[in-house]
């Protein structure tokens, strides 16, 4: 198992879009790996900083008329 | 309260669909970019889902099923209206490197956190606005509404082998263009 391994599959592993062998490949790497470590929590970061921030709250007023317009 | 079997269809749909309510206007401001827009697009996208849901059949993917609407709502208005959002030429889409570790390592740990804590919605939403919409769709879709990459490529009716790429590049398009802003600000990000 190679950094470039780690590199190449980052995107997928942490969408959670690997298949368990190679991900269970990436984390035994990365209990050694200080730099492939980094990369992966800075883009486990970034990830949940967008999904925390980006995060929306529909206004009241289209929740009701969806609701109004389904009892039409 | 009505039984499971007692439901009326408004019932079962309020139940089922409203859920995913905030989801959907989150990615119709993402497309549409003004609220009253992405209230319109919810709105019929609704309406859509209302008429079908006679045919629609229980235990298929609700959540997926109403954002392939919404997408399919959105691009018709778009193509009806011949509004076209304003985009930045995709030249960089082919300059991009296979992997953006450099970038990722550029920060170090610790200064890499300060960076994101000082982002905004504001950046972020920038950001994605400069992105062409299949990409914009693919990162928001994947790291805000954790769709899996085969429920979106389902939702935009395109390979899963070409939702990967648009994810890879869109994330890595994103993440450049915040991390170039922020560090022209020399650490400081404007809304």
């Amino acid at each position: 198992m190679s950094c470039s391994f780690v590199r190449d599959n980052l995107h997928d592993f942490v969408s959670g879009e690997l298949n368990s062998s190679d991900a269970e490949r990436i984390e035994n790497h990365l209990q050694s790996c200080e730099s492939c470590r980094a990369c992966v929590s800075n883009m486990h970061g970034f990830r949940s900083r967008v999904r925390n921030l980006l995060k929306m709250t529909a206004p009241q007023e289209l929740r009701d008329s969806i609701l109004m317009k389904t009892s039409e | 309260m009505a039984s499971e079997s007692h439901k009326t269809d408004k019932e079962r749909f309020e139940e089922e669909v409203l859920q995913f309510l905030n989801g959907l206007y989150g990615y119709a401001l993402h497309l549409t970019r003004n609220p009253e827009d992405a209230c319109d697009l919810v709105q019929e996208t609704y309406a859509r889902a209302f008429k079908a849901w006679k045919q629609y059949t229980l235990g298929t993917n609700a959540k997926a099923w109403l954002f392939a609407i919404l997408r399919n709502t959105f691009l018709n208005q778009r193509r009806s209206t011949k509004r076209r959002p304003t985009e930045v030429p995709c030249d960089w889409v082919d300059e991009l490197p296979r992997e953006d570790v450099p970038q990722l390592l550029r920060f170090g740990p610790d200064p890499y956190d300060k960076f994101l804590n000082d982002l905004l919605a504001e950046n972020i939403e920038e950001g994605l606005a400069l992105l062409p919409e299949t990409f914009r769709s693919a990162v928001v879709l994947c790291d805000v509404e954790g769709f899996s990459y085969k429920e979106i490529a389902e939702i935009l009716d395109i390979p899963i082998g070409t939702v990967r790429s648009r994810i890879h590049r869109g994330r890595a398009r994103l993440r450049e263009l915040l991390e170039k802003w922020y560090l022209e600000g020399e650490g400081e990000l404007g809304s």
